[in-house]
């Protein structure tokens, strides 16, 4: 028994060596933050050093292609501005988000950038981190109901990009229709957002009737059987809105299936290369580009200016942009 | 058996109540009760939306369903030997990525390949959860909790989260095309269930399997190899997730990483409504059918109303419940 013991302790070991190349720093944080604490209180009016070339690139999860695109912006934008940006990855769970938060500041991170799983229930990690340590954290994407306490908010403008679309839909439509929602998962803010943008446009044209309202949850897998069912309900669709590209795709593959294609308008949202692609070749009329580049440029910008003591904006919006056959090959000319 | 055997007078009765017609027989409204609660439920659904009762979207239902079903089907196995298998999602989601990869445009291989391959992947964790919990006596929940994390891992390091896309249009068929006017997906269903019953009903195999989860030791001593069966379950189990996987990457024209996320959590809901006891031993093929029948028909009648999907999750919690409590309640009264 204790030879398997041994082993099996060796092994685990092993195992978590290889997988956890940083899992020597934890060993130098314990002594260091102490000491470089009360040094950068001293010199009061210098400017705020960073403790490390550390930023922490808190996801929300990384489960599709957006936020797959956003971890790579992240290291990308964050290595030209001579940052080495870890990626953390919570899962969309919120308490996953928090202890990730609180090992990254711990670890002596020069800059936490955060897309918050949840609006509320961040307020006390957060009170935490800005009262013990002087780096900037910047919301990113999602903001929070904390956010009087931190560096700076920066997002894309995601109930304009609401509005854009159902603007399109209705000139699609001339005015006149009945269309289908699909949600991401009910609940969250970004679904909310993008149907508010929606619903601030729809009252204009009384002609348009949203038959349908359903979550896909974001999904390919969720999206499928709900428009499938949708088209079996005997009721007229003349368009599928779809809050974002990963359930469009689902719809597409449903509307080829039943040859209804052009016939019933699909719209996504965040321009995705596979969206794009669909955009392209028609089978999607249009997207929306949410553009995580200019956000993580924008959140770097912030905190270089942070660091170098000059003034830089709180709130940044970003507005999105309408992506339609017309357009596309002017936004994507590299596609 | 014994016993049985001890008491003849018994066994001639027990023969002469098998000659009054079954559907006159006290028991038919008890075994075929989940059957007649899908009957009420479609009928409650026809008389909300007139839609709900036309072809188009029965077949949808079926189609629909046989993912889950599939899924279903092989929990019904797992669990009538005593054990569970929480990783058929996560199984499902490496299988679709493997069966995804190998069939775009770029790789270019042939559809057969993909299904070996999806199959082989489901097949390999199956080994890996049966050898786990036959052999080395993990507890069947904690093995394949495990499974579950480490396969939905392998699933989104294999592309580092990217969806695939771009698959070949035979591929593509596999799940979309429409035989005898039927969709593609209910003969992939219907031949498994067809298979599971001939597996339980028809052969010794399906003996052992009710023998183990019925009562282990006993089964030992009369001779059964309780790790092997429960080794081959487990197999099965992870080629039919496998197989799933496959036919998820069909059907939505992609491989996902996140693909099956609380799929086993449908398939155990359909398995326990058609009356397969988490205890092991006692259930039915058919009754899990229709316990998918009831979970599909609940989410596409409440999708074509227009309800919103919180309110399907509590409806499917309310009907978990009620189903189980018919089934204690038909057990209590068969004791007594």
């Amino acid at each position: 028994m204790k030879k398997y013991f041994v082993i099996s302790v060796l092994v685990l070991m092993g195992l978590i060596a290889a997988c956890a190349p940083t899992a020597a720093v934890p060993a130098e944080v314990e002594e260091a933050p102490a000491a470089e604490e009360p040094e950068a209180a001293s010199e009061e009016s210098a400017l705020p050093e960073p403790p490390s070339k550390k930023v922490a690139w808190v996801a929300s999860n990384i489960a599709n292609e957006f936020t797959t695109g956003m971890a790579a912006n992240a290291e990308s934008i964050g290595a030209d501005h001579g940052w080495e940006v870890t990626v953390f990855n919570p899962d969309s769970d919120l308490s996953k988000q928090i202890s990730q938060i609180e090992n990254a500041a711990s670890q002596e991170f020069a800059a936490l950038i955060i897309d918050p799983v949840a609006f509320d229930g961040m307020t006390a990690v957060l009170e935490d981190v800005t009262s013990n340590y002087d780096i900037p954290v910047i919301t990113l994407h999602g903001s929070c109901s904390a956010q009087d306490l931190l560096t700076a908010f920066v997002a894309i403008d995601i109930q304009q990009g609401g509005v854009l679309k159902m603007e399109q839909v209705a000139k699609d439509l001339e005015g006149k229709g009945d269309i289908a929602i699909m949600t991401g998962t009910e609940g969250q803010t970004t679904a909310i957002f993008i149907t508010d943008g929606y619903n601030e446009v729809l009252p204009d044209y009384p002609d348009i009737n949203v038959v349908f309202q359903g979550a896909g949850n974001w999904n390919a897998d969720d999206a499928t059987p709900l428009a499938e069912n949708w088209l079996s309900s005997g009721k007229n669709l003349d368009a599928i809105v779809c809050n974002n590209d990963g359930m469009a795709l689902g719809v597409r593959a449903v509307l080829q299936a039943a040859g209804l294609t052009g016939q019933i308008k699909l719209y996504g949202l965040d321009a995705t290369p596979e969206g794009r692609k669909a955009v392209r070749d028609g089978s999607m009329d249009a997207s929306i580009w949410v553009d995580s580049y200019a956000e993580f440029a924008a959140a770097f910008d912030i905190i270089d200016a942070f660091y170098a003591g000059e003034s830089f904006e709180k709130e940044v919006m970003i507005s999105p942009t309408l992506v339609t056959k017309d357009n596309i090959d002017e936004l994507f000319p590299d596609d | 058996m014994q016993n049985l055997a001890k008491d003849p007078t018994e066994a001639n009765i027990e023969q002469k109540k098998e000659k009054i017609p079954f559907y006159k027989s006290a028991n038919f409204w008890k075994s075929t009760g989940i059957f007649w609660a899908l009957v009420i439920l479609v009928i409650i659904m026809a008389f909300s939306q007139p839609a709900f009762l036309t072809k188009p979207n029965l077949i949808n239902i079926l189609k629909q369903a046989s993912i889950t079903g599939v899924l279903a089907i092989g929990l019904t196995l797992v669990l009538l030997t005593g054990g569970i298998d929480l990783s058929v999602g996560s199984v499902l989601g490496v299988a679709c990525m493997a069966a995804a990869y190998l069939t775009t445009e770029e790789q270019g291989f042939p559809v057969y390949v993909a299904f070996v391959a999806g199959i082989g992947v489901g097949a390999i964790f199956g080994l890996i959860n049966g050898i786990g919990i036959a052999y080395i006596k993990f507890a069947p929940f904690i093995m394949t909790m495990a499974t579950l994390s480490a396969a939905r891992g392998i699933a989104l390091v294999s592309t580092n989260n990217r969806p695939i896309f771009n698959l070949s249009r035979e591929f593509i068929n596999v799940s979309n095309s429409i035989y005898f006017g039927l969709p593609s997906l209910i003969f992939f269903f219907l031949g498994v269930s067809i298979l599971a019953y001939i597996l339980t009903r028809k052969t010794v195999f399906g003996k052992w399997i009710y023998a183990v989860g019925g009562n282990q030791i006993a089964a030992k001593y009369s001779g059964i190899n309780v790790e092997k069966v429960k080794m081959i379950i487990y197999m099965i189990m992870g080629s039919l997730s496998g197989l799933t996987g496959v036919l998820m990457a069909s059907r939505i024209t992609s491989g996902n990483p996140t693909v099956g996320e609380g799929y086993e959590l449908d398939a155990i809901a359909a398995c326990v409504i058609g009356g397969v006891s988490m205890a092991g031993g006692a259930g039915s093929v058919i009754g899990t059918v229709i316990g998918v029948l009831i979970l599909g028909v609940i989410s596409n009648g409440f999708d074509i109303l227009g309800i919103s999907s919180n309110y399907q999750k509590i409806m499917k919690g309310l009907v978990i419940l009620l189903a189980v409590f018919i089934d204690i309640r038909s057990r209590s009264r068969k004791n007594n």
